[in-house]
């Protein structure tokens, strides 16, 4: 769901996630806004919430920094949609924060959850 | 990082595409049209904001990296004072020397003469072959401003040497005698009073004298009716008709104080070959200097029986500027050299001493790059050109601009012209 589920289970993004889930996002192909944010949520188990105006000036930023291009095209119900697609920076950007997100993760989780949960696991 | 090239019509564009599409698809998950719509505008939150930020974004996010990166310099140098320290002297002196020795190279090199229309002043003189710039002669000044027709305007100025007699005591000055048209050519006008009238030049013409601006100041405390007094000079009685504007300067003249018309001539001035007088002309629109030149030297040919030298007499025209910077500019253009190298080697060294110091820094970079764009700025500031253009308000890396922009021009002639048309030979 879009609307907003249960807003005491939601956590606000760190600065700076959004713009490495949107590059996630986008990794599979081509999406407009709206898609994106939906595949944010329901991926996160509609944990996050993705604030739309923060979203569109996210997805505004990284075409600046021409880590994703944009261009208008058509949705497959026949909208006219602006579509985002990764950049072979914006890939090589993604791969690099991964990498660094998941180092530190991993070490936060160390020190905070003991060994609960396994080596590598997602947040 | 800049401003975007985007419209802010298309972002309009782009959220009412959002909003249609997360319309469809809630009416697709069986929600009625209208309920469907309005769940997509309260999902959207308030559409207004977010274009209001997009508008802001582009303008405040270059201002808002900025003031940030300049926060974080600064408690980077609250952390450490002797560094910063040390830094900042080194890039003070660096900055400091480059924009003194810039200081001389704008007002020798590329400020325009402070007249009118610059670029079409002349300094016009005899020449002959072991001086390519020679004073010229009261007659041959005269005949030279009747036959040509290249100068709208060709007049002479010389120095003259007085004795200023006040209630207070003698002293001896130093005034420019110039001819009448002499201001009228620059384009420059008294700042209180009247310029010389036509008449007043011709030989035998009434003592009359203009004030330097600063003449005034010190000599008269600035007073409105100075203009109308009389001064004594080598005890005869000159009336003050004027004075020069406060901007006025003119460098052959150095020191002189007061301004007369040359309207007596000293027994030898009157012969051709009593060469006193420095002559200065301005061109008519549309004659070149080629043209000038071609002119002058024939009526220097035409006058050349009347002279007793026995060599040929050309003339000289070359640019005002040329004349009144001289021989300075290669001098100025070494300073200015050596002034960037400075400011080079400064940046250079504060650049090793940050990345030295970036050594002790790599645990703090380690934890911080994982979060986002702060990380970016942290890696910028390790390196050494950013460094210098950040921690320093820019000044140094401008200033290097300035500095081999400046030089730049001054080797390249092409450059040199199009910035600075006064030094051109035709604008």
């Amino acid at each position: 769901m879009t609307t907003r589920p249960t807003p005491d289970d939601r956590i606000a993004l760190l600065q700076g996630t959004l713009d490495l889930l949107i590059l996630k996002t986008l990794i599979f192909g081509r999406h407009h806004g709206q898609g994106i944010a939906r595949a944010i949520q329901r991926q996160s188990e509609e944990v996050f919430f993705v604030d739309h105006g923060s979203l569109y000036l996210a997805l505004q930023r990284l075409e600046d920094k021409k880590l994703i291009s944009a261009k208008w095209g058509l949705s497959e119900n026949n909208r006219k949609a602006r579509f985002y697609s990764l950049t072979a920076k914006g890939r090589e950007h993604l791969a690099e924060k991964t990498t660094e997100w998941q180092r530190l993760t991993r070490a936060m989780d160390l020190i905070l959850g003991g060994a609960r949960l396994p080596e590598g696991e997602e947040v | 990082m800049f401003r975007h090239k985007r419209s802010e019509k298309d972002f309009a564009d782009e959220v009412q595409a959002h909003l249609r599409l997360e319309a469809d698809e809630l009416e697709a998950e069986g929600l009625s049209r209208d309920e469907a719509r309005r769940r997509a505008r309260v999902a959207f939150g308030n559409v207004a904001a977010a274009e209001e930020r997009f508008h802001l974004q582009g303008r405040i996010l270059w201002l808002d990296n900025l003031v940030r990166d300049l926060k974080f310099a600064l408690r980077q140098f609250a952390k450490n004072p002797g560094f910063a320290a040390i830094a900042i002297l080194v890039l003070a002196l660096g900055i400091g020397s480059a924009v003194a020795i810039f200081a001389f190279v704008d007002a020798a090199l590329l400020e325009p003469l402070p007249y009118a229309n610059p670029s079409r002043l002349m300094a016009v003189n005899e020449s002959s072959p072991s001086s390519p710039r020679w004073p010229l002669s009261y007659p041959d000044f005269v005949d030279w401003q009747k036959m040509n027709r290249s100068f709208s305007s060709l007049e002479v100025y010389t120095y003259g040497g007085y004795l200023l007699r006040e209630p207070s005591g003698a002293e001896s000055i130093l005034a420019m005698r110039v001819s009448g048209g002499f201001f009228r050519t620059l384009g420059v006008h008294p700042a209180i009073g009247r310029d010389f009238l036509p008449g007043e030049d011709r030989l035998g013409g009434p003592n009359v004298v203009l004030l330097n601006y600063r003449t005034w100041m010190n000599r008269f405390g600035g007073q409105q009716d100075a203009v109308g007094r009389t001064i004594d000079l080598d005890g005869t009685a000159y009336t003050i008709i004027g004075v020069l504007p406060r901007t006025f300067s003119f460098g052959p003249a150095g020191n002189a104080e007061f301004w007369l018309p040359i309207n007596s001539l000293s027994p030898h001035e009157h012969s051709r070959d009593f060469y006193n007088f420095l002559g200065v002309g301005r061109l008519r629109d549309r004659v070149n200097l080629t043209a000038a030149r071609a002119e002058m030297s024939s009526i220097a040919k035409l006058l050349q029986p009347q002279h007793a030298v026995r060599f040929q007499l050309g003339v000289s025209v070359v640019p005002l500027s040329a004349v009144m910077v001289g021989d300075i500019r290669p001098v100025l253009l070494v300073l200015l050299g050596g002034a960037v190298l400075l400011l080079f080697i400064a940046c250079v060294n504060v650049g090793s001493l940050v990345l030295a110091r970036s050594e002790s820094r790599r645990r703090e970079i380690a934890v911080g790059a994982p979060w986002g764009p702060r990380a970016r700025a942290w890696y910028n500031s390790l390196s050494p050109r950013d460094f210098c253009s950040r921690c320093s308000d820019a000044a140094p890396v401008s200033q290097l601009r300035l500095g081999s922009f400046a030089f730049s021009a001054a080797w390249f002639p092409g450059i040199w012209r199009r910035t600075c048309p006064s030094s051109g030979a035709s604008s």
